[in-house]
């Protein structure tokens, strides 16, 4: 299966990665691609660095290419949004709510840089790392928290459940459209006001049976002992060696140069 | 040695009963299919012995703990649950994370022993790190046994488990169950008469009442009561009914061998 973000079995050095420091990095690269948004120095230094983080993953780049044509008019659509309502000063023509100006097309850019490379970034720790040690490297990193009755085993929890409901409910949303066709809908060569309607029926039972699903996952996680509060017990640890340095090292440079980039070529906008 | 004894138990989820006034007892390594047809409250009532449902009325005891005020954990520990579809059981992306899912809630100790162990019993060692959503239909079924394996369960409820398995798949699903569990107490949930006849006690359910508790010989030849469970008699029993009724005068029967046997030593 060449599912966006699907756990892909390696061993390349992030896939070694101890838990907690690899949720770190990732989080640290995330703020440095947020920091390195709205001028093209910066987004030379995000691609460059999600390129890199996708070959030392071992990870495919093509389905994450695949996953964003087939959002191109979600995409496309969140661009002219912003590119038409954006308020500017200096509109080449404004009428109604509707204005046009560079403003409105550079932020446009903007955001769709940003939805892209972000969800290119956790593509790449959800094929690194499985639910489970996804779960474990968040409860390491919170472990501060729960001083402060935040629960954070369960967050933890369901942020993993979550992640591991991805595939189900993409299989699933895969078969309906499978069983859908077979009986006639055909995607396509319909008028566009019929083709929106067409996607109801599809999109009804994909809730439906993600509902049933997440039901019977409940149940069988319980049958087996899952109880939310006390399961998983594991110990906090972090096993901190070379590869864990260097990554550390790594990313924090990143940020820096992304917040040097920023103060150099990016003093006048934003 | 485990037991279950259900002590005149009703439920509902809200409008009227699915389960009525249930009784039964089971210990040891027996072997129990619980028949009836669909909607006939199977399903509610094993959730019910493992707890996944709340108990209002009436009592469930497994292995001497009630369900309703006992340590739930330690009772599921001793229970493992094959349900219908496989696709919603996964937790894991990785089939042997998928696998040390039980034990690891449980707080068993030696996980990965058990894990390796599990997987080779079931023939999915070398699998282990596949998603288990790719894997066949058979190998699906497979790794669920191995998820529920490795906290050795003395009691294993297949809910109509292994239904999407063709017939050498079903017979295979079988022996292994046979095999791995030849100590524990098995309960084989299923709509099929032919389904239940190699259990040793069959426990015929119908509008969430138990309308027949007996061995296979007794329950599965009776037609007044399949009929009235809305079950089909098993096939052999149908044909032996048949014949009987063109004047072949038979042996009570069950399996298709049994018949074959019959008119093969007929005169
Ligand atoms: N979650 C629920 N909420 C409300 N009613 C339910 C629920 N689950 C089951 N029922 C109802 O309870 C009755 C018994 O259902 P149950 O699933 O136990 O039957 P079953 O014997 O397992 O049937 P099947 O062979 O179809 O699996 C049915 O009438 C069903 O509609
Ligand atoms: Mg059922």
């Amino acid at each position: 299966m060449n599912l966006l973000g699907a756990y892909t079995p390696g061993s390349s050095s992030i896939h070694k990665l101890d838990n907690a420091v690899r949720i770190t990095d990732f989080a640290i690269l995330f703020a440095a691609f947020v920091v390195a948004s709205g001028f093209v120095w910066g987004y030379i230094l995000s691609l460059s660095v999600l390129l890199f983080v996708f070959r030392m993953a071992g990870v495919p780049i093509k389905p994450v290419a695949a996953m964003f044509w087939r959002f191109r008019v979600f995409l496309l659509t969140v661009f002219l949004m912003n590119a038409f309502f954006q308020p500017s000063e200096r509109p080449y023509f404004s009428f109604w709510i509707v204005t046009f100006s560079l403003d409105g097309v550079l932020f446009g850019l903007r955001m769709i840089m940003s939805i892209m490379l972000l969800t290119a970034l956790s593509s790449v720790l959800t094929a690194t790392a499985t639910p489970v040690e996804i779960t474990d490297g968040l409860r390491t990193v919170l472990h501060p928290l729960s001083f402060l009755k935040i629960p954070v085993d369960e967050a933890s929890s369901i942020i993993s459940i979550a992640i591991s409901f991805i595939p189900v409910l993409a299989s699933e949303g895969e078969s309906i459209i499978l069983s859908a066709r077979a009986r006639g809908a055909l995607p396509g060569g319909r008028k566009i006001k019929d083709r929106a309607l067409s996607l109801i029926p599809l999109a009804l039972p994909l809730f439906l049976s993600a509902f049933r699903r997440a039901d019977e996952l409940a149940s069988a996680m319980e049958a087996r002992g899952y109880t939310g509060e006390k399961g998983r017990k594991r110990k906090i640890r972090i096993a901190f060696g070379r590869r864990e340095s260097l990554s550390l090292v790594f990313s924090l440079l990143i940020l820096l140069g992304a917040i040097a980039l920023k103060g150099v070529f990016n003093v006048h906008t934003s | 040695m485990p037991s279950i004894s259900v002590e005149n138990i009703s439920f509902s989820y809200g409008r009227g009963d699915v389960i009525s006034s249930v009784s039964f007892c089971a210990e040891g390594a027996a072997r129990i299919a619980l028949l009836g047809s669909n909607g006939s409250g199977k399903s509610t009532l094993i959730k019910l012995i493992d707890g996944l449902l709340p108990l209002k009325r009436g009592d469930i005891k497994v292995n001497g703990c009630s369900v309703k005020d006992g340590d739930i954990r330690r009772i599921r520990e001793k229970i493992g649950i094959v349900f219908q579809d496989p696709d919603s059981q996964f937790v894991s992306p990785v089939l042997e994370e998928d696998t040390a899912f039980g034990p690891e809630n449980y707080d068993l100790p030696d996980i990965a022993e058990r894990v390796r162990k599990s997987l080779e019993l079931t023939g999915l060692y070398e699998a282990r790190k596949r998603m288990p959503q790719t894997l066949s239909g058979g190998e699906k079924e497979r790794a669920q046994l191995a998820g529920i394996l490795a906290s050795e369960p003395e009691i294993i409820m297949l809910d109509e488990s292994f239904t999407m398995l063709d017939e050498e798949g079903r017979k295979e699903m079988r022996t292994l169950v046979d095999t791995i569990w030849k100590d524990s107490m098995v309960i084989t949930i299923t709509h099929s008469a032919d389904e239940a006849i190699s259990a040793d006690r069959v426990i015929l359910l119908s509008g969430g009442r138990i309308i027949a508790d007996g061995t296979p010989e007794t329950v599965l030849t009776d037609y007044k009561l399949l009929e009235e469970a809305g079950i089909k008699a098993p096939l052999a029993v149908r044909l032996r009914k048949a014949l009987e009724e063109r004047g072949f005068k038979l042996p009570p029967l069950l399996t298709a061998e049994e018949l074959k046997e019959a008119i093969w030593n007929y005169h």
